[in-house]
């Protein structure tokens, strides 16, 4: 097995005409966890959708474990389906992430387009439910939870496949202080796990706490990279790329 | 509007489910070859999206407000068959969730609004709008068109299928068992207002939603143009097909009502009580004590036909398909004239 | 036909408050549907696909009966069956009053409109009843609130998600019924969409805008709906895709129906057959 999950060599991609990722290379090491760094449109959550191959570069190219990604290779049901069960996304908005009638046919959707036996979805979903604290939500709608609720809704969508790599986009976001902390302590308990993560944030208190390493976007392109103390010192770096506000 | 139960026999509801069946099964064919797997998430906004926009009071001139269907924006952005799918679901959601239009005549309202409405106005906006740039006024008023087209043939169609309600399903005595009123009165009842209030409505959702377009997304009014990167839309020809095949089903399907129900038999227009019952209403011979406003109207709409009809067509079974057809033909005839008008001022 | 009463009847109200009007009366009748389906009573504790089988059924006999007697004898079985299940008998006079205002109105004219014998001579209008204008607006009123009634009955005790399972036992396409449910999930989400937009907008306005004006504004704000459709539409295709959607739906398999349910669909099925063709 390689050692690296990810490695993007020269990766560009522009989204209705306008440069999304300009040149972007990067390797994620197995069982790490990258923080993606930048403000609103730097590219972090384009880059998540490439990472989950759900977008593929204009130019440059994208490899998992040695293997490269290409729309080709996803017109393979063995592929895909081997791919989006080790691979999972937790999109920001959870209204897009969540787009089944109630909590239990939401978290029981990846494992059925992936074809798990029936018996078993139906007792993992159950397990899954109980772990992430919402059993008691199985037959409610979406509409009717709350932000945090939402939140652990989407992450048991996706945690339920137990994917070896976790993409987060924005997971604290709007969250209120005690849901955002129970987020935080999920999160560090899957480094336990061995899984590796890679999350998309603006939130720099979290950076210690969540990554090992750091990766800073601004406008496409990399502005910076380290680890979280080394990004943290780096003010007039942090500063370009409008992560901190100038000191008054 | 929306058709509730009890307002169309439940034949004439199987008929309109079964018409109904194919354009679904055709649509949902061609959306998902077009589309992939787009097709599902697609569908299903854009026919939430209409759900909510139905909800919507327009101003209107005049100072009072009107619904939209959304049919003619969704024939302007999605096409007929996308937007026949997604105006369906929003209609079937309705119905069985909001009890906004019955349960039996899901299938009618479906075919009414959502079949026939979004192949006319696309046929009317791709008439009208031509291959007029995006950003085109013309477009505008294709779009505005489409909009009033879709929704005055639907609510003929519905009206249509009202005044047939009387003719075929009585009892012994002559009572109407469903909607009570022939086609001399549905027809206008029903097209005044669609002519001007929801009418309207239709046409400043269309036109000004596709003018909101053309200045922050005109990508979306891109889909559906002529020669439009993404996908290529049905030619003409094809949805000219698919209206001859609706006008060919309108006499069938009234068959198929009649004689499912046993009740159409030839016999039954010699049956004195059947006659004059229909000569009261074609004749516009109303009770004497009718509303004076309702009778004229009546006779206003039906006059011509039996003093004109050829002896050949006087059987009364007859006469009510052909001006069924008629009524079809009458749609078609006002769009080819709606797009024949501006495309000459602009050659010249 | 009523649109143009509608219309004068409520010119008088700002088009922000009516649609504001209509979309809560939409949330309100689902939350409330889903209150009463939480509830406990006769109807909730029944499959929801024989409940979904018995209302066609019911609804279908008294659309298909040419007797008065045996639709508003169905009417008073959907009335039972709802105090039964508990539900609010407000509810359903508020049902009724909407369903006698809109069809009240069509129905009314057929009673001087239909040619027949006359029955009653209107005082001093000197309009005449017929018979059969009487027999058909009278069959109609009553066809058109039994078969509502049935409807809100069903709807309001069995939660949407069940029901929508449950057509699925009736041969309904997978994909059209994912379809519903994703439709149903997002309509909640533009509501809510729309209702931050509106609000904003009237909080903003103190004045009545001339009408091209206010037309102006609610154009706008569909565009503006529509615009996030085609964008959300996008993202949530992509969240579909990263959990493994390919263009076919797969969904798990509902538990087959108990006997006691297949009798209760038969008993019903003969039942309503035997009325229709004695």
């Amino acid at each position: 097995m390689a050692v690296n999950v990810f490695e993007l060599e020269r990766v560009s991609f522009s989204y209705r005409g306008v440069t999304a990722l300009d040149d972007v290379s990067l390797t994620v090491p197995t069982g790490r966890r990258l923080a993606l760094l930048g403000a609103n449109g730097c590219g972090k959550s384009t880059l998540l959708r490439i990472l989950a191959a759900l977008y593929f570069p204009d130019s440059g190219s994208v490899r998992y474990h040695g293997a490269p990604l290409t729309e080709a290779e996803f017109e393979h049901d063995s592929f895909s389906h081997a791919f989006r069960k080790r691979v999972g996304l937790v999109f920001q908005n959870p209204d897009v992430q969540l787009f089944c009638p109630t909590v239990f046919d939401e978290v029981a959707f990846g494992p059925l387009q992936l074809g798990w036996p029936k018996e078993r979805i139906r007792q993992t979903v159950n397990e899954a439910l109980d772990y992430f604290e919402i059993a008691d939500l199985r037959e409610r709608a979406p509409h009717r939870l709350s932000g945090g609720e939402k939140k652990r809704v989407a992450l048991a969508s996706v945690l339920i496949m137990d994917p070896e790599v976790i993409l987060l986009d924005e997971p604290t976001a709007a969250l209120d202080p005690r849901s955002q902390s129970q987020i935080v302590a999920l999160m560090k308990s899957w480094e336990s796990l061995g899984k590796t993560l890679v999350i998309a944030t603006h939130d720099l208190h979290l950076l210690t706490e969540i990554a090992d390493d750091c990766l800073v976007l601004d406008k496409g392109r990399i502005a910076g990279r380290g680890t979280p103390a080394e990004i943290l010192a780096d003010e007039s770096m942090l500063l370009r790329a409008n992560l901190i506000r100038p000191a008054c | 509007m929306h058709i509730p139960d009890g307002y169309l026999s439940p034949s004439t509801c199987a008929v309109a489910y079964a018409s109904a069946a194919p354009f679904w099964y055709v649509a949902m064919r061609k959306v998902k070859r077009r589309l992939h797997s787009r097709f599902l998430p697609l569908i299903a906004v854009f026919s939430a999206f209409s759900f909510v926009i139905m909800m919507f009071n327009l101003p209107l001139p005049g100072g009072t407000t009107g619904h939209a269907t959304g049919v003619g924006l969704a024939a302007v952005v999605l096409g007929p068959w996308a937007g026949m799918l997604a105006i369906s679901v929003a209609l079937v959601i309705q119905a069985v969730f909001f009890g906004d239009g019955g349960i039996t005549a899901i299938g009618a309202n479906c075919f009414n609004i959502a079949i026939v409405g979004s192949l006319v106005a696309s046929l009317v906006y791709r008439l009208v709008a031509g291959t007029s740039p995006t950003g085109s006024s013309r477009r505008l008023l294709g779009a505005g068109l489409a909009g009033y087209a879709g929704i005055n043939a639907a609510a003929l169609l519905t009206a249509i299928e009202f005044g047939l309600q009387p003719l075929l399903f009585h009892d012994a005595t002559g009572t109407p068992l469903y909607a009570p009123y022939a086609l001399g009165i549905a027809v206008p009842a029903m097209m005044i207002g669609h002519l001007t209030f929801a009418g309207f409505a239709e046409f400043f959702v269309s036109a000004g939603v596709a003018s909101y377009l053309q200045r922050t997304d005109p990508g979306l009014l891109a889909r559906e143009a002529p020669g439009a990167e993404r996908g290529k839309p049905d030619s003409l020809k094809k949805l000219w097909a698919a209206l001859a095949i609706l006008m060919l089903l309108t006499p069938l399907g009234l068959l198929a009502v009649g004689t499912a129900w046993g009740e159409w038999a030839p016999e039954d227009f010699s049956k004195a009580d059947t006659r004059r019952e229909i000569a009261a209403v074609t004749h516009g011979q109303a009770p004497a004590a009718a509303p004076a406003g309702l009778a004229r109207l009546s006779t206003v709409w039906t006059a011509p036909i039996p003093d004109y009809a050829p002896p050949i067509l006087k059987n009364a079974a007859f006469g009510y398909v052909l001006s069924a057809m008629a009524g079809t033909g009458l749609i078609i005839l006002v769009t080819l004239m709606l797009s024949a008008l501006p495309s000459r001022t602009r050659d010249v | 036909m009523s649109e143009g009463l509608h219309h004068l009847v409520h010119r008088r109200k700002g088009f922000l408050d009516r649609t504001l009007g209509e979309i809560s009366h939409v949330v309100d009748r689902s939350f409330s549907a889903e209150l009463s389906a939480a509830q406990g009573g006769l109807l909730q504790g029944v499959d929801a696909r024989v409940k979904l089988a018995g209302a066609a059924l019911l609804i279908l006999t008294a659309a298909a009966t040419p007797s008065h007697a045996l639709v508003a004898g169905i009417g008073a079985v959907a009335v039972g069956l709802a105090l039964a299940s508990r539900l609010r008998l407000g509810e359903l006079t508020t049902l009724w009053t909407g369903v006698l205002l809109f069809s009240g109105v069509i129905a009314l004219p057929a009673l001087f409109l239909t040619p027949g014998e006359p029955w009653w001579r209107v005082p001093i209008l000197g309009w005449t009843v017929t018979t059969t204008g009487f027999r058909t607006a009278t069959l109609l009123l009553a066809r058109v609130l039994t078969t509502s009634t049935l409807g809100s009955v069903l709807v309001s005790t069995t939660p949407w998600h069940a029901l929508l399972r449950a057509m699925r036992a009736f041969r309904l396409p997978v994909v059209a019924v994912v379809l519903i449910g994703m439709t149903y999930r997002y309509i909640f989400l533009f509501i809510q969409t729309t209702l931050d937009m509106l609000e904003g907008r009237q909080s903003r306005l103190a004045g009545e805008l001339p009408a091209a004006q206010r037309r102006g504004m609610a154009v706008a704000t569909v565009g503006v709906l529509m615009s996030k459709a085609f964008e959300l539409s996008g993202d949530v295709h992509l969240a579909m895709q990263a959990r493994g959607y390919r263009g076919e739906v797969h969904v798990l398999d509902e538990a087959p129906l108990r006997p006691l349910d297949w009798l209760m669909i038969s008993a019903l099925t003969v039942l309503c057959a035997g009325v229709l063709w004695r």
